[in-house]
């Protein structure tokens, strides 16, 4: 047998411990007494969340407050509304879809002419020219919006 | 080894203990307790420290569950707070005591009934002898440092894999088989008196 061998032999030899039923039954209950203890912390953190969420709307729903809430509500809206309105009037995408089927040859043909412009570029052509009229292509047809 | 199957279905009460189920934690708790505990007491040499240790790791267990991302079993997750726990016990009772681990002793021998393989020999001074060679292997584990001890144990006593043993000591596996062939190697030397009359024999 190879030193190795042996030496695993010798430590399977060693002390397995089986504690008495006693040392068990202590074990059993003083870890069900922890973990209780982790059940209730966790339950009476959650319920004063809930209680709290509770007062805050309860305090919003009180037939005094409910007019200021109303008021502050329809402030909102019509504060987002018009910000909206502000920012984004005369802007937006153009879908294709809209275009009649003229439209959309015709742009396709000013597109096409553009790109044939755009291989004459080392031949002198006036690059300052053709971005004007791509800026201008671009931008939204106020008659289409 | 475990079977899948069985992997599954410890998989689900792990999956029950995450929507907050606790019966599903007391049947892991069940399951593993007895296997835990004898790392624990291997580890730690005292029945009661090894039931405190052992029970602070089922709680730290419950309590960070949703942590475990069941890339392993959950033994092997168990084990590696079981482990740490253990070294910091003995790291604290070691500042306190000066000494590195005690002989391992059962706090109540009356109470507590130990298997050992040796005394079943019908022969009372090979039983006397089997215990002298029970003292030596202790004292010689007992002599190894925390890692080596930790992963003989879990190779040789607990009968883990090299690849569950490097996650439980969050360690690859190369560094595993590095601290089994120091413990080995270490434990001979301790040993040798005894293995060569042994080979002798």
């Amino acid at each position: 047998m190879s030193t190795y061998k042996k030496l695993i032999d010798l430590v399977s030899r060693r002390k397995v411990p089986k504690p008495s039923k006693e040392l068990w039954q202590r074990f059993d209950k003083e870890l069900t007494q922890k973990l209780d203890a982790i059940d209730v912390k966790k339950d009476s953190e959650y319920v004063p969340f809930i209680e709290r969420i509770r007062e805050v709307f309860g305090l919003l729903l009180k037939p005094r407050l409910r007019p200021v809430l109303v008021t502050a509500s329809l402030l909102i809206i019509i504060i987002g509304t018009s910000l909206y309105f502000t920012n984004y009037q005369g802007e937006g995408l153009v879908s294709v879809a809209t275009l009649s089927n003229e439209e959309v040859v015709e742009e396709f043909i000013i597109i096409d002419g553009l790109i044939a412009e755009m291989g004459a570029l080392g031949k002198g052509a006036d690059i300052n020219g053709i971005f004007n009229e791509l800026e201008l292509f671009y931008e939204p047809d106020p008659s289409l919006i | 080894m475990m079977q899948s199957q069985e992997l599954e279905l410890e998989l689900q009460l792990v999956r029950r203990v995450k929507t907050g189920e606790r019966r599903a934690f007391d049947s892991l708790v069940d399951k593993y307790k007895e296997k835990a505990f004898a790392l624990a007491f291997n580890m730690l040499g005292n029945y009661e420290d090894a039931k405190d240790i052992l029970q602070e790791a089922f709680v730290r267990a419950y309590v960070n569950i949703k942590s475990f991302r069941e890339n392993s079993s959950f033994y092997t997750w168990f084990c590696r707070i079981l482990v740490n726990l253990c070294r910091d016990f003995l790291r604290k009772r070691s500042r306190q005591r000066k000494v590195l681990v005690e002989p391992l002793k059962t706090q109540d021998d009356e109470e507590a009934e130990i298997i050992e393989a040796t005394d079943t020999s019908p022969d009372p001074s090979e039983a006397a002898l089997g215990k002298e060679i029970q003292a030596m292997v202790d004292e010689a584990i007992n002599l190894l440092s925390g890692k080596q001890r930790t992963a003989f144990i879990l190779k040789h006593i607990q009968g883990m894999k090299i690849d569950e043993i490097a996650k439980v000591l969050n360690c690859n596996e190369s560094t595993v088989k590095v601290h089994l062939f120091r413990a080995v190697r270490n434990l001979q030397k301790s040993l040798l008196p005894y293995l060569s009359i042994r080979g002798g024999g």
